[in-house]
């Protein structure tokens, strides 16, 4: 008798486990729709910059870059959430990522490049996101200061001049998407990178870098 | 909406405060600190002009290295003492400290140097306004103004050179250099202190008996253990002074690639250059310098060389073979209150 009511508990146990998945399964099936998940979304973005020369004492270079991110690819995926009514999405997503920006270093050079940034981000439904940056570019080195130049008749003539270079680099970034769970269009980041510029003597030149960023959210519903 | 304005408002200022903080030291009214760029070829040569502002003298100061810079050259308190009375010309040689550009290793060259160097004395004259101009070559940078002075038109714009410790002959100056040191090594090894270390050292000349740029290095790391580069110490003082914000990436590689390319007649410096049966060209009044401690370019023998051989009539070349006995390479460092004094007396007799 112990035998067969210890039998018919594991019967029903598992039993009711495996109709209650599949009932839990169809559920969400019912309730979520890909479709309802699907959005458009472009941010405008301003960073400030700190090109770090890591050696002592060490030494901080300032500038800002300006992007607004196109996104080319998007991939949302749902996770179970404790409700059926509140699902977790993860979002997947490709930007491309025009950025313009500068570098500013005293009695040296202003450096100004624009990127074309290839940039995938991953939000977690928290509105947590990480994003790895792979970036390819132009630079523009402006001396910063007078530049002179001797000409054939001996004398100095001051010229505007600087350098064109080669930019190369990647950079990731860890931040908040407000607009993903609490409906503010605002994204905070901050992360590190490293891009080197060429040519210097012939040579790449490398560059270290923090930077700390605001973004505008535009998402739309598809409907 | 007005959030988010605000968020990107304080944002936008914060960073603007940050980006302008720097520190600059003041200057007193009659006091110069002015930075320029001269471009020559494909690079810009970065020129600092300090001092006298009322002063119509100048002193252009030539770095050693070869890839060093005169950026941080006038924290130096000999300088400020300097530049009380006279304009100083700092700058920076090409595919050195932080010049930028794209110079290619074709015009890494003793003679495209000059060309450089001349370019900068012009610039002195022109655009820093002053009528006299002294050169200050220490170390490589006493070899390139040595180089410099050979051509007589060169010698016309200028009032007179002060020449320290010259690599005039690095070919026969480097062997001299090995000699000085493994003297150094066999007494510290009869003293017995670290006697296997020394011996490595010994080892590593009896496998180079003729350094190249890669050994240079190496060598140096010795020398500045026995205090031949430099050995009085004890009188170093350094002021305050701000540095362009370079990229420290450039410094770096500049370091390695001006001594791995520099030639003089298409040939590595380290191993051809010599300029002994040339330095009788040189008419001009020259103030020579060096330390007796000096085991880089060691006094013996290559001082005397070049007092013997230099054209300048003995009335206008200053050399006291008895002074800064405890210099090593660096003199104007080392014992700069006697260099000061030797070189205002040397400038203001020529002038």
């Amino acid at each position: 008798m112990k035998k067969l009511t210890a039998y018919l508990t594991i019967v029903l146990f598992f039993g009711a486990g495996v109709v209650s998945v599949q009932a839990q399964a169809d559920k969400y099936k019912d309730i979520i729709k890909p479709d309802g998940i699907k959005n458009s979304k472009y941010l405008v973005s301003v960073s400030g910059i700190a090109d770090m020369d890591l050696f002592k004492p060490m030494n901080a270079n300032f500038g800002m870059a300006f992007s607004g991110s196109i996104r080319v690819l998007y991939k949302p995926k749902l996770n179970k959430g404790k409700s059926a009514y509140s699902p977790r999405v993860i979002e997947r997503e490709i930007f491309i990522k025009p950025t313009f920006g500068y570098i500013y270093r005293k009695r040296y050079n202003t450096a100004l490049f624009f990127i074309p940034e290839l940039a995938y981000r991953h939000t977690f439904y928290s509105g947590v996101f990480v994003e790895l940056n792979f970036d390819a570019g132009y630079m523009y080195t402006k001396y910063n200061a007078p530049v002179y130049e001797r000409q054939s008749d001996s004398t100095f003539k001051k010229i505007s001049y600087g350098n064109h270079n080669l930019m190369l680099g990647g950079k990731i970034v860890a931040g908040y998407d407000f607009s993903k769970k609490l409906e503010v269009p605002i994204a905070i980041n901050f992360g590190t990178g490293i891009f080197y510029r060429f040519p210097n003597n012939q040579q790449w030149i490398k560059h270290v870098y923090a930077e700390f960023g605001l973004s505008y959210v535009f998402r739309k519903i598809k409907e | 909406m007005r959030f988010n304005v605000s968020i990107i408002s304080v944002f936008l200022v914060a960073i603007a405060i940050f980006t302008s903080c720097s520190k600059d030291p003041k200057l007193s009214k009659d006091q110069l600190d002015n930075y320029y760029f001269v471009k020559v070829k494909d690079v810009a040569l970065p020129v600092r002009v300090c001092g006298n502002i009322n002063s119509d003298i100048a002193v252009i100061y030539i770095h050693g290295g070869p890839g060093g810079s005169a950026q941080g050259e006038r924290a130096n308190v000999y300088w400020s003492e300097i530049e009380k009375y006279y304009k100083v010309i700092y700058y920076d040689q090409r595919g050195s400290g932080t010049t930028q550009g794209n110079t290619k290793p074709s015009e890494m060259s003793i003679e495209q140097f000059s060309e450089d160097l001349d370019n900068i004395v012009d610039f002195t004259k022109q655009v820093a306004k002053a009528s006299k101009i002294y050169i200050h070559g220490a170390s490589w940078g006493g070899g390139l103004a040595a180089y410099y002075l050979l051509d007589t038109s060169h010698q016309n714009k200028l009032h007179g050179a002060i020449i320290e410790s010259p690599a005039y002959d690095i070919k026969n100056g480097a062997l001299l250099s090995i000699q000085w040191l493994l003297h150094k090594a066999d007494s510290i090894i009869a003293l017995g202190k670290d006697i296997n270390y020394w011996k490595n050292c010994k080892a590593f000349y009896a496998a180079n008996p003729q350094l190249n740029y890669q050994d240079f290095k190496q060598h140096q790391s010795y020398l500045i253990q026995v205090g031949g580069i430099v050995n009085n110490a004890i009188n170093l003082q350094v002021r305050g002074t701000s540095i362009p914000k370079a990229e420290i990436d450039v410094a770096f590689k500049n370091a390695i690639f001006a001594p791995s390319t520099l030639t003089y007649e298409g040939q590595s410096i380290f191993t051809h250059l010599d300029l002994t049966s040339q330095l009788n060209k040189i008419k001009l009044p020259v103030m020579l310098v060096w330390g007796a401690k000096d085991g880089l370019l060691p006094k013996d023998n290559l001082a005397q060389k070049f007092a013997s051989n230099i054209g300048t009539p003995p009335s206008k070349f200053k050399y006291d073979a008895a002074k800064y006995i405890l210099s090593a390479h660096l003199p104007h460092f080392e014992e700069w209150q006697a260099f000061d004094m030797d070189a205002k007396t040397f400038i203001e007799a020529n002038k």
